[in-house]
């Protein structure tokens, strides 16, 4: 029903350029969008924000390249994955610092054992490419194959990203006392 | 491995919250290019309908023929070989010009 109100709504926006239709959607996903963008920058509430702006308008002007082969709200997740990606390779462009810099940097910052358990501190341990997966799959409650439609690359690979995402987690967590009690 | 999926399962659940609008939406929208676009065709509608109420209300299409009929008046008073022909090919070249470039870029 609610995937039927999407194309509903989209079919609005491409063939009537109706902008309310579109006001709906971004109501609608506001949420789960900007979500996923804190999951990803760690807790950075205002470039989560611009990057949602950005997915958002992205999606109004390629909307008619919305095939429904898949839901809205996949192909949305590509475009906000498209999006932080972008992002990324423009800040390494201007950092000039390699992937396994900043992810090695990132996951030497375990200095609060015994805090409050933060989840920004926490995905801060992954890569970005495994925090993509495990927040999709444990936040989001994305599929597997949905996942891989996201960040164009087999299941497999998302498999073995959310294992490693997985182990490294559980064992942060569990360091720092969470025992989901 | 089961023990660590039930984990960060629960883990996410404790995590997960809804973001409050608070005006994105609203900031989404205004970004659209083609809200910016239907703004600007508003803000121009707009001008141009006060410049006709005015050109109406002040009797514009009268004052066109005055200041035609004096400049016509003048040159017939002061004579043809007063003026500077030079001048008013330049002004005419100036005016083609501008008419061109203004015809080429609503083109």
């Amino acid at each position: 029903m609610s995937q039927l109100n999407d194309i509903s709504l989209v079919a609005q926006v491409v063939v009537f350029k109706n902008t309310r239709a579109f006001d709906e959607l971004v109501k609608k996903y506001q949420s789960p969008i900007r979500r996923f963008f804190l999951n990803l920058t760690c807790g950075d509430g205002e470039l989560s924000d611009d990057l949602a702006q950005d997915t958002f308008v992205k999606a109004y002007t390629n909307i008619a390249s919305f095939k429904n082969l898949s839901s809205f709200s996949t192909w949305l997740y590509r475009v906000a994955y498209n999006v932080f990606y972008d992002y990324i390779r423009s800040r390494k462009e201007t950092t000039d610092l390699e992937a396994k810099e900043i992810d090695a940097a990132w996951s030497t910052e375990q200095e609060n054992v015994g805090e409050k358990m933060d989840i920004y501190q926490s995905l801060k341990m992954l890569k970005e490419i495994e925090r993509t997966c495990i927040t999709l799959f444990y936040m989001e409650d994305v599929s597997i194959d949905k996942i891989a439609g996201i960040i164009g690359c087999p299941a497999g690979t998302v498999k073995s990203h959310l294992s490693r995402g997985k182990d490294k987690l559980a064992t942060y967590l569990k360091q720092n006392g969470y025992d989901g009690n | 491995m089961e023990t660590n999926d039930k984990l960060l399962k629960q883990f996410f659940n404790e995590q997960k919250q809804e973001i409050e609008d608070n005006g994105f939406s609203r900031r989404v929208m205004r970004s659209l290019p083609s809200y910016s676009k239907h703004l600007s065709n508003l803000w121009v509608s707009f001008c141009t309908t006060i410049a006709l109420v005015l050109f109406i209300t002040l009797n514009g299409l009268q004052a066109i023929a005055g200041a035609l009929r004096e400049i016509f008046i003048s040159i017939m008073q002061n004579g043809i070989e007063n003026i500077d022909l030079k001048s008013l090919l330049i002004a005419v070249v100036v005016l083609v010009v501008l008419c061109l470039r203004k015809v080429c870029s609503m083109a």
